[in-house]
């Protein structure tokens, strides 16, 4: 999967979606493995920073849960295996999914949140907001984060704008706010 | 250490699914909100499917039997309502066991 615009996602989007988890006794690693978890479809996906392009909340929970008991470059290699894992997995099926443009940023964004932001001494929310503003988080309604040119749907969808690959060797969509990709 | 989905079952007879799809309905009925941490041991025919856990979301419930980093495969039943699009080339991956049971693949 990869950004389109049918899978954005707003900041305070987002912060609910975290409150509610952390309402419903969730903590930690927990809230973030639920975030990945909540995220398994396109709906409300991607959310643009400066820092780190467009941040898919699957990768970015699920860094984040690791990272905050393994640490960040542990986990980070362990998503880059995974990419390949994908990529070698997937040759000739109708998706392809392995080494999507987002997806080692992602790694990356939520492996710096879990290993550096969840200290164990604030909420997540309160952490999220921190790495919000440090990133440069921006709503898809913002034309810095450039999501008129993301595709309209998911572009790895077999006959998509990608035809079936939403891969890196596929046309990368990055705002030249970006500073994670050119 | 390489994280894809293994091999599952998915292969249930109809009775199988039958107690399946009552179990579920029974969780999404206790859970109308997202919940990824409940109790599940009461229901036996999921328990018995030994999985990783077990969670629901607005669209339906999901019982996590692989899962590596971003990737997830298992058994889907979605709430009332909830239409599954089963066509190939999609990322999830649904494909129907019965009318309201599907094994499901997640890439991310």
């Amino acid at each position: 999967m990869a950004p389109n615009r049918a899978g954005v996602t707003t900041i305070a989007s987002l912060r609910a979606e975290i409150r509610g988890y952390e309402k419903s006794g969730l903590k930690g690693a927990a809230v973030m493995s639920a975030l990945s978890r909540n995220h398994g479809g396109n709906a409300n996906r991607y959310l643009f920073t400066d820092k780190h392009g467009w941040v898919d909340l699957r990768h970015f929970g699920k860094a984040a849960e690791m990272a905050s008991s393994i640490g960040s470059v542990t986990t980070e290699t362990l998503g880059l295996g995974n990419e390949v894992a994908q990529w070698a997995a997937e040759w000739g099926d109708d998706y392809r999914s392995g080494f999507s443009p987002e997806d080692i940023s992602s790694n990356a964004a939520g492996a710096a949140f879990g290993d550096d932001y969840m200290d164990g001494s604030s909420s997540v929310s309160q952490s999220l907001d921190n790495w919000l503003n440090d990133a440069g988080a921006r709503d898809p309604s913002d034309p810095a984060a450039g999501t008129s040119s993301l595709p309209a749907t998911d572009p790895a969808v077999k006959g998509g704008a990608n035809r079936g690959s939403s891969n890196i060797s596929n046309s990368n969509h990055c705002p030249a706010t970006a500073s994670n990709c050119s | 250490m390489f994280t894809t989905a293994c091999t599952q079952q998915t292969n249930f007879d109809s009775e199988e699914l039958s107690l399946i799809e009552k179990e579920a309905s029974e969780l999404l009925s206790k859970y109308p909100e997202p919940n990824f941490d409940f109790e599940y041991s009461a229901q036996n025919n999921i328990a018995k499917l030994k999985p990783e856990s077990v969670y629901v979301t607005k669209n339906g419930l999901y019982i996590v039997l692989n899962s590596g980093f971003s990737s997830e495969s298992g058994i889907y039943v979605p709430r009332e309502g909830i239409a599954v699009n089963t066509d190939d080339g999609q990322d999830p991956l649904y494909k129907a066991l019965s009318k309201k049971v599907f094994s499901y693949e997640i890439k991310g």
